[in-house]
């Protein structure tokens, strides 16, 4: 029944109600992306803090494997890393240290780096005159070495190697928005030397 | 004059709204404020492993020096337990592991290994 036709007003009470309604939800949408909005700003500042973080803690633990020949360098004063395997033990070490990992290669409780973290490569360049050394473990902690030419060697990550330094790579799962896990993957060159 | 009816309401609503959002945004202040000072032990801490590559130990100096850094940035219940505080031989390893609060609340560990380079 058409109550316009009779005459009869509209109900002024559903306007009211309606306009009541539309300042809550209007109120509570813009809460609710203020909210979503810093949860994912929080979480951007999150993933920041940490890349940075690990960036320094994969530097550190490459600097702590790195341990001089004393004796070569008396003799030659050439920066070369004495034993190679000793130094990729020292880097597993160093790296569990410095994510603060636990015997599972797992992060603890609270960590965003969720294990368990991986080295996927680890790589000793030693530069001696015109020749580089070079050592590379993989993930399973094989070792493969052959020469290169002092000038030709690149790193993975795309830089030359131009004194004697350590590459090392590691992937790990990451915490993401709304429970979300994510790979990502980290490397990282140093100069020993420096 | 009469009050127009449901005025109340909006203003309730609004007001509801607006403490909602403000405590949403103080909550995220405090979290980001959280972080920053996390970053800054961080820094802290490389700062003084760095020292003690070098030292091959957190000299004493070194351990006043922490403190008061660690203290200014708002640490508090401070606790070295762990760290190399006796001097170590060159590739050696070393470690710094500092133990605290955060606004007296938040309980963090920082841990820093290496060799000493001395």
């Amino acid at each position: 029944m058409n109550s316009r036709k009779k005459g009869y007003p509209l109900p002024s009470i559903r306007l009211k109600a309606s306009r009541g309604q539309a300042g809550w939800s209007a109120g509570l949408f813009f809460l609710l992306f203020l909210a979503l909005f810093l949860r994912g700003f929080m979480e951007l500042e999150i993933y920041r803090t940490t890349a940075l973080y690990l960036e320094d803690a994969l530097a550190a633990s490459n600097l702590a494997s790195a341990v001089v020949d004393v004796e070569e360098y008396g003799i030659s004063h050439t920066i070369l890393i004495d034993d190679p395997d000793e130094a990729y033990r020292r880097y597993k070490w160093a790296v569990m240290g410095n994510l603060n990992l636990d015997d599972t290669w797992k992060g603890k409780d609270g960590s965003i780096v969720q294990g368990p973290v991986h080295i996927v490569n680890y790589t000793i360049y030693n530069v001696h005159g015109d020749s580089v050394r070079i050592y590379s473990y993989d993930e399973n902690g094989s070792v493969a070495e052959w020469q290169g030419t002092f000038g030709n060697v690149t790193a993975p990550n795309g830089r030359t190697v131009e004194a004697t330094s350590v590459y090392s790579e590691i992937t790990f799962m990451v915490k993401g928005f709304l429970g979300t896990e994510v790979e990502a993957r980290k490397g990282n060159l140093v100069d020993v030397t420096r | 004059m009469k009050k127009r009816k449901g005025n109340i309401g909006d203003f309730m609503s609004a007001g509801l709204c607006l403490l909602a959002l403000t405590a949403v945004m103080v909550a995220y202040m405090g979290s980001a404020r959280l972080i920053q000072k996390k970053t800054e032990v961080n820094q802290i801490a490389r700062k003084y492993i760095l020292r003690m590559e070098t030292m091959g130990m957190l000299t004493d100096a070194d351990r006043t020096a922490l403190y008061k850094e660690l203290e200014a940035a708002g640490v508090t219940q401070i606790r070295l337990d762990g760290t190399t505080l006796w001097q170590v031989h060159y590739g050696e390893p070393i470690q710094l592991q500092i133990r605290g609060k955060l606004e007296n609340r938040y309980e963090f560990t920082e841990k820093r290994v290496s060799t000493a380079k001395h």
